[in-house]
C-alpha cells in the first residue's frame, strides 16, 4: 500500500476508535448539563449554550451523597489493601518457591476467575447475614479481598526476574521480606500500578455487591447512591442521573490520566538486562 | 593454608544421575583457583555450592574449617560476580554498591567511605547516580566488582565474568582483575571455559571434566606436565596434536612400552617442504599442507598426515607453500600417553628402546 493511503486509513481508524470510546462520556457529560426539556428534544442537540451546573448540586443534595462518598472510600481503600496483603505474597510464592500442591493451588486459583459473581452471591450473602455481616463494610471488602487475576499478573512478573538477581540479593545478606521489597516489588511496579488501577475501577464503580449485600444506606456506597438519582420526584431525571454519574467517574479518570505511563509499561515491560 | 575446602561432594538434581560424585577438592588461602572446563562439566555447579546457593546431596564444604552445612550465603564472608552482572535494575550504581553494606548493618559514615574507595578502585566515581540501564557492559561488569569488593569479603567467586564482553574488554578487565587480586591478597575462586582467561589470571588451576577432576595444577605445570590426554587436548591453543603410537614406527626414537598415543605441541613442531635426514632425536612425519592462516607474528599451519591431522604454529616470516611437507618434533619434545589415557612419566617409567 502506498504511504500516504497508509497513513490516512490509519487517521481514520484512529478516530473511529476515538469517537467509539469518546461519545458516550461527551454524551453523558452533555446530558449532565442540560435541562430536562432539552434531555428529550428532537433531534438532539450536540451542543448546550447554557449549561445548568445546578444540575451537580441537586444530584449531591438528592442524595446522603457525602456519607456514601465516605463509604465509597473507604471501601475502594479497605479492598486495595486487603489485596495487596494477600496477593503480593501469594504471586512470590507462586513464582518463586517450590512446595507441594503448587500447581494444584495455582490452577484452582485460575480457576476462580471463571466463576460469576452471579452465580455465587447468593451463598455469599447467606454466609454473611448468618454472621451478621449485612450493612456493614466487611460485607463489601472481604469478597474481593483478594484476586485470582491479580495474582496471575504478579507471578508472571515474577517469573521474568532473572533467578541470578535473587540469588544476588540472597548473597548480599538480604531476607526473603527484603527481596519482595526492594528488590521484587520495585521491578515490578509498573504492574503493581496497573493492578490497583483496575482494582480501583471495578470497586469503585461496583454496584452489584454493595446493592446485594446492604438493606439501608449506612455503608452503600456512591454507586447505589447514583442509581437512586434515576427515581427522583417521579420521572426519570436523566440531567440528574448523568451529573451524578460525571461525579462518579471523576476520580477513576484522574487517576488513569495520572498512572497512563505505568500501564503502558506494565503491559510491554520485558526485564533489564 | 586451606581456605575451602569440598570433602567427597555429590549434587545431584531431582532423581537425575548425579553431576558430581565423590568430589574432594582443596583451595588455598590466597590462590586465584580458576575452575575450568567445558560446559556442563559442574564447574559452576561447584562454585554455587560454595556460595551456598546451591546445596550439596552429599559430603561436606568447609570454609576457613567450618562445616558451612545450612550456613545461609549471606553468613558465608564471600561476594560473588555473577555472568550477567545481576545488577538491581531499580537501584542507581551507588544504590547497588550500598545494597549488601545495609544488609550487613554497617554504618552510614563507614559504608560511604567504602563506597568512595570502591567507586576510585573501579573507576566509577562519575557513575555512582546512574541506573544500570544507562551504563555499558562493561561498566556494568565493573559495579558488578565493586559490590562484590566493598563487602571485604574473604573469598571472591566469579562464575564466567567476561563473558558477555567483547575480546578488546575481555583482555582489559583481565588485567585489571589481576591487579585487583594482587592488591587485595584474598581468596578467588573463578569459572571460565576460556583456557586463555584460565592461564593468564589462575595460580591454581581445576581442570574438569564430566563432574571429575582430571588436573590440578598451576597453569605452567598444566602446560608443560598434562596429567592425560583431557588435559594435552584442552590446554593450548591451538591444542596439543595427539596421534597413535604408530606415528612413532621408524623412527629409531626412545618411546614407553606401554605407550598407546604420542603427543606435541603446534609450537614444538616444525614444518618443512624438504624432508630432513632422520637422526634418532627427531620425529618426522610427512604430510601435506591443507590451510594456512598467516598472522603476522605467527602463522597456522594444518597438515594432513596418514595418523590424522596435525596442526603446527610457526614464528618464522617464511610461508610454506601448499603441497607436501614434513612436520618435525625433537624427541624431547614429544608427551606419551597409555591406553587409559594417562601420560606416561619418562622419567618415572622404564623406557625401551625400538
Amino acid at each position: 500500500m502506498p504511504k500516504p493511503i497508509r497513513s490516512t486509513a490509519r487517521w481514520i481508524v484512529s478516530i473511529a476508535i476515538l469517537l467509539v470510546f469518546f461519545v458516550p462520556v461527551y454524551w453523558m457529560f452533555l446530558t449532565a448539563i442540560k435541562t430536562l426539556g432539552q434531555c428529550y428534544q428532537t433531534p438532539p442537540s450536540f451542543w448546550v449554550s447554557s449549561p445548568v451546573w445546578e444540575n451537580f448540586v441537586n444530584a449531591i443534595n438528592a442524595i446522603p451523597f457525602w456519607s456514601m462518598l465516605k463509604n465509597s472510600i473507604i471501601v475502594t481503600l479497605g479492598v486495595l489493601l486487603c489485596q495487596c496483603i494477600t496477593v503480593i505474597p501469594a504471586a512470590y510464592a507462586f513464582a518463586r518457591l517450590r512446595f507441594k500442591g503448587q500447581n494444584v493451588l495455582f490452577g484452582i486459583t485460575l480457576a476462580t476467575m471463571m466463576i460469576p459473581a452471579q452465580l455465587i452471591f447468593l451463598p455469599v450473602f447467606l454466609m454473611f447475614s448468618n454472621m451478621g455481616l449485612i450493612n456493614s463494610y466487611a460485607s463489601l471488602i472481604l469478597p474481593h479481598a483478594t484476586s485470582a487475576f491479580a495474582i496471575f499478573m504478579l507471578r508472571q512478573t515474577f517469573k521474568q526476574v532473572p533467578e541470578e538477581l535473587i540469588e544476588a540479593a540472597r548473597l548480599d545478606k538480604a531476607s526473603q521480606w527484603k527481596i519482595i521489597t526492594r528488590v521484587m516489588l520495585p521491578i515490578a511496579r509498573p504492574t503493581l500500578v496497573t493492578l490497583a488501577l483496575l482494582t480501583l475501577i471495578t470497586t469503585w464503580s461496583d454496584y452489584f455487591w454493595p446493592f446485594v449485600m446492604t438493606t439501608n444506606n449506612d455503608v452503600r456506597t456512591l454507586p447505589v447512591g447514583i442509581s437512586m438519582l434515576r427515581i427522583v420526584d417521579g420521572g426519570v431525571q436523566y440531567p440528574l442521573l448523568m451529573a451524578g454519574n460525571m461525579i462518579l467517574v471523576l476520580p477513576v479518570l484522574i487517576a488513569f490520566f495520572v498512572a497512563h505511563k505505568h500501564i503502558i509499561k506494565a503491559f510491554t515491560y520485558m526485564g533489564d538486562k | 593454608m586451606e581456605k575451602i575446602v569440598l570433602k567427597d561432594v555429590a549434587k545431584a538434581y531431582g532423581k537425575n544421575k548425579p553431576v558430581i560424585e565423590h568430589l574432594d577438592l582443596t583451595i588455598q588461602k590466597g590462590s586465584f583457583t580458576v575452575l575450568l572446563g567445558p560446559s556442563g562439566c559442574g564447574k559452576s555447579t561447584i562454585l554455587r555450592m560454595i556460595a551456598g546457593l546451591e546445596k550439596e546431596t552429599a559430603g561436606e564444604i568447609q570454609i576457613d574449617g567450618k562445616s558451612m552445612k545450612g550456613v545461609d550465603p549471606g553468613d558465608r564472608q564471600i561476594a560473588m560476580v555473577f555472568q550477567n552482572y545481576a545488577l538491581y535494575p531499580t537501584m542507581t550504581v551507588r544504590g547497588n554498591i550500598e545494597f549488601g553494606l545495609k544488609n550487613m548493618k554497617i554504618e552510614k559514615s563507614e559504608r560511604q567511605k567504602r563506597i568512595a574507595e570502591v567507586a576510585k578502585m573501579v573507576n566509577l566515581e562519575e557513575y555512582l547516580d546512574r541506573m544500570p540501564s544507562q551504563l555499558s557492559g562493561g561498566q556494568r561488569q565493573r559495579v558488578a566488582l565493586a559490590r562484590a569488593i566493598v563487602k571485604k569479603p574473604s573469598v571472591f567467586l566469579m562464575d564466567e565474568p567476561l563473558s558477555n564482553l567483547d575480546s578488546k574488554l575481555r583482555a582489559q578487565i583481565r588485567t585489571d582483575l589481576i591487579e585487583l587480586y594482587r592488591k587485595l591478597g584474598s581468596t578467588f575462586v573463578y569459572v571460565t571455559h576460556d583456557q586463555v582467561e584460565a592461564m593468564s589470571m589462575g595460580t591454581d588451576i581445576v581442570l574438569l571434566e564430566n563432574g571429575q577432576i582430571r588436573q590440578h595444577d598451576a597453569p605452567i605445570d598444566l602446560y608443560n606436565l598434562p596429567a592425560n590426554l583431557f588435559s594435552a587436548r584442552f590446554i593450548g591453543s591451538p591444542p596439543m596434536n595427539i596421534l597413535p603410537i604408530q606415528a612413532t614406527n621408524g623412527s629409531n626414537l626412545t618411546r614407553p612400552m606401554a605407550a598407546a598415543h604420542v603427543g606435541m605441541r603446534p609450537e614444538a613442531c616444525m614444518i618443512s617442504v624438504k624432508r630432513p635426514a632422520a637422526n634418532g632425536r627427531m620425529l618426522h612425519i610427512d604430510g601435506e599442507l591443507v590451510t594456512r592462516e598467516a598472522l603476522g607474528d605467527q602463522t597456522l599451519y594444518k597438515v594432513q598426515t596418514p595418523y590424522g591431522q596435525m596442526q603446527v604454529k610457526s614464528f618464522s616470516s617464511q610461508l610454506i607453500p601448499y603441497g607436501p611437507v614434513t612436520v618435525s618434533a625433537e624427541a624431547a619434545n614429544l608427551y606419551f600417553f597409555d591406553e587409559g589415557e594417562q601420560r606416561i612419566d619418562m622419567q618415572a617409567r622404564s623406557v625401551s628402546a625400538l
